[in-house]
């Protein structure tokens, strides 16, 4: 099973650190992901914005990617400095 | 060495333990950077910071190689804290080593600047008036940028 990721602010808009439910098989690139999540929870651009990076098995991914079965997919905002 | 950890920091008993490890070595220069109390028009209570493991690891690490590669270091220590980090205690401490003093001033700056702007890092401030998620500062990217010539 896939486990997606959420960071910074993008925990406000989830409510939660990890998806729990599973993906459904017909999100099979980045950009699908992206589009789901945006119809998931319910909001209109958040994970279409460009500035949101995702990492897939903890590689940056060159979008548009294919998931290919990555284990782990995090969707990563500007960082914010330490 | 680098930590990203939730344990507080003792940043005096660090640096002895680093000046013991690098004896004679030459010049020894530490930062401290601590949780301030105030922001723009609020009171500061505290910060939350995320990492997100392995990757936040791994980009401090290349920019310890770097740092390497660029000064004649003959040690370098690299602590962050993650989770929340309340007003006046120490978020990060950094030590670097070398035979002259310029270059582990340089050093030391140079990994706070990478620290500051391309750390994996997501940082929110916890105020009286409520919380906000924070971003680097303009200053912060005009920093980093003297390193890139």
């Amino acid at each position: 099973m896939q486990t997606v990721l959420f960071f910074g602010k993008l925990t406000d808009v989830t409510g939660v650190l990890k998806l729990s439910s599973p993906l459904p098989e017909t999100v099979a690139t980045t950009h699908d992901l992206r589009l789901w999540l945006n119809t998931h929870f319910d909001t209109s651009d958040t994970f279409t914005d460009p500035s949101i990076r995702m990492a897939l098995d903890g590689e940056i991914a060159h979008e548009p990617a294919n998931l290919n079965g990555a284990t782990e997919i995090a969707l990563m905002p500007p960082v914010g400095g330490g | 060495m680098i930590t990203v950890s939730a344990a507080p920091i003792d940043a005096a008993a660090t640096l002895k333990a680093f000046e013991a490890k690098n004896q004679g070595c030459g010049a020894i220069v530490s930062f401290s950077g601590i949780v301030r109390d105030t922001a723009k028009s609020n009171t500061v209570t505290a910060l939350h910071l995320q990492a997100y493991e392995p990757m936040t690891k791994t980009g401090i690490a290349d920019a310890a190689r770097d740092a390497h590669a660029r000064w004649p270091l003959t040690g370098l220590h690299i602590q962050h804290r993650i989770g929340t980090i309340t007003a006046s205690e120490t978020i990060v401490f950094v030590a670097a080593a070398s035979a002259h003093r310029r270059a582990a001033f340089e050093a030391v700056d140079f990994i706070m600047d990478y620290l500051k702007t391309r750390a994996i890092f997501w940082k929110k401030e916890i105020t009286t008036d409520g919380e906000t998620w924070i971003e680097p500062r303009p200053e912060d990217y005009t920093d980093s940028a003297r390193w890139t010539t």
